[in-house]
């Protein structure tokens, strides 16, 4: 069982700012998403998620630069912690040992 | 690129953004907003950027990024003295009043009849009315939360106020119409309460205008709630009300009815009018009793009668009819219902 409860899109976030190393912000999330997985999120649900997952200590955050196109507000970074790290390498294996207890399935 | 060289985004949704975003996270998400109203610029037009930014600013409005409960409603509502209390208190209660006191049981009046379609036109009013002072009160609250922060005429509540007094003088134009021409005089009531509105609120927009002014106005939040509780009042208050004075006025109808089967019983038939029963059969004709209906209509049909009074439910009439043959059908109804009591029917028309 998984100790983290960690929801499937906690987890696809999760990964994303894994993915984006150190670059993961609101924007970069939702972009990352929409290209990789083809599905489009709202900032609300990202902005939820990663107050979500700061709150749990799997990511952290700090300002970065402000830009023109953002009418001079900062951006909020965000990178996966070690505990974050965990959780998702916890939840990898898990969903592989699920995998792998699988029978061999005939549909023939 | 299909849109203009410097797009914005809707400005209005901006401002409902800044209220209810939680401080600590303004900062961040306002740039994400803005950033991705541009990309979606450059993706979709201007057009549908500006629907995707308000979409994006309502589902912002989750309980993470809401601002604290008390800087939103307890703190704003805290600025208010006494005084805005019992005046916002005291112009519900009398709103309240106004709709119902055609339903109480009491001598009838023309003037309970009357204000009882001020309270339906408040009703109508608030429908326009409703979106602005919402607005207004949002950016008082908000005014509340930035203070010292540069001012503007939004944020004085000059052209809330303007866009306020407009919608009532156009109500007030358009009900001194229908009295002049229509002799609809069971408004005026209405247009003499719009018009002293009307005279209280435009010397206030003068004060306004100036951008330094920092104190707490409780206009909104009157204007607001005014026409929600009228509206409140009509969706919940009315239909229930209504059924208590119906089986009221329909009780005092039973010495009527007797009267009427005992001229019957002695004359071989029902009386061509109510007043033939005076005196021998009663001493007077009732009433229904209750404020907002005058009088019984009395009406013989070949060998029965239709007793009838009115009730006005805002912009329904309801006709409450006996005829103990169940031969009655009111032209015009859209719907009707049996009574509690045998023989009565009541009939909603528009």
């Amino acid at each position: 069982m998984n100790q983290y409860h960690l929801g499937e899109f906690e987890e696809i976030v999760l990964l994303t700012v894994a993915i984006l190393d150190g670059q993961a912000y609101g924007v970069s999330i939702i972009e990352e998403i929409k290209s990789r997985l083809e599905r489009s999120v709202s900032l609300g649900a990202i902005q939820t998620v990663l107050k979500r997952l700061e709150e749990k200590g799997m990511v952290s955050s700090e300002f970065g630069e402000a830009t023109k196109v953002r009418g001079g507000k900062r951006k909020r970074y965000y990178a996966i912690t070690t505990y974050g790290l965990q959780v998702i390498i916890q939840s990898k294996e898990q969903r592989l040992s699920l995998w792998n207890a699988m029978p061999k399935l005939n549909f023939n | 690129m299909k849109g203009t060289e410097n797009p914005n985004p809707p400005r209005i949704m901006l401002k409902v953004f800044r209220w209810f975003c939680h401080p600590d996270f303004l900062e961040e998400i306002e740039g994400d907003l803005l950033e991705q109203f541009h990309l979606n610029v450059e993706e979709y037009g201007l057009n549908q950027a500006k629907w995707h930014f308000v979409l994006d600013v309502l589902l912002l409005c989750r309980p993470e990024i809401l601002g604290n409960f008390y800087q939103l409603t307890i703190y704003p509502l805290q600025q208010m003295n006494t005084s805005h209390w019992l005046k916002l208190i005291g112009l519900n209660v009398l709103f309240i009043a106004i709709i119902l006191l055609r339903f109480v049981p009491g001598p009838p009046n023309q003037l309970v009849i009357a204000f009882a379609t001020f309270g339906l036109v408040a009703g109508v009013l608030g429908l326009l009315l409703g979106p602005v002072s919402l607005m207004w009160t949002i950016v008082e609250f908000q005014k509340l939360r930035q203070k010292g922060q540069p001012s503007n005429h939004w944020i004085t509540g000059y052209y809330f106020a303007i866009a306020a007094a407009a919608i009532c003088a156009l109500y007030f134009l358009f009900t001194l119409a229908l009295i002049i021409t229509e002799g609809a005089y069971g408004l005026v009531p209405s247009a003499i309460v719009i018009g002293l509105a009307l005279w209280m609120i435009i010397p206030g927009i003068k004060k306004l205008q100036q951008k330094d002014r920092k104190a707490f106005n409780p206009t909104p939040l009157y204007l607001f709630s005014v026409p929600l509780v009228a509206l409140l009042v009509h969706a919940f208050l009315v239909v229930p009300v209504s059924n208590f004075s119906r089986s009221y006025a329909i009780k005092k109808t039973e010495p009527l009815i007797n009267a009427i089967e005992t001229f019957k019983a002695k004359e071989g038939h029902y009386p061509a009018a109510i007043t033939d029963l005076q005196p021998l059969y009663l001493n007077k004709v009732p009433r229904p009793a209750i404020m907002g209906s005058e009088q019984f209509l009395y009406e013989r049909t070949a060998d029965a009668y239709n007793l009838s009074f009115p009730q006005h439910l805002g912009a329904t009439e309801e006709w409450v009819v006996y005829n103990k043959d169940k031969q009655y059908n009111r032209k015009g109804h859209f719907a009707s219902f049996e009574a509690k009591v045998p023989n009565w029917r009541y009939y909603w028309l528009d």
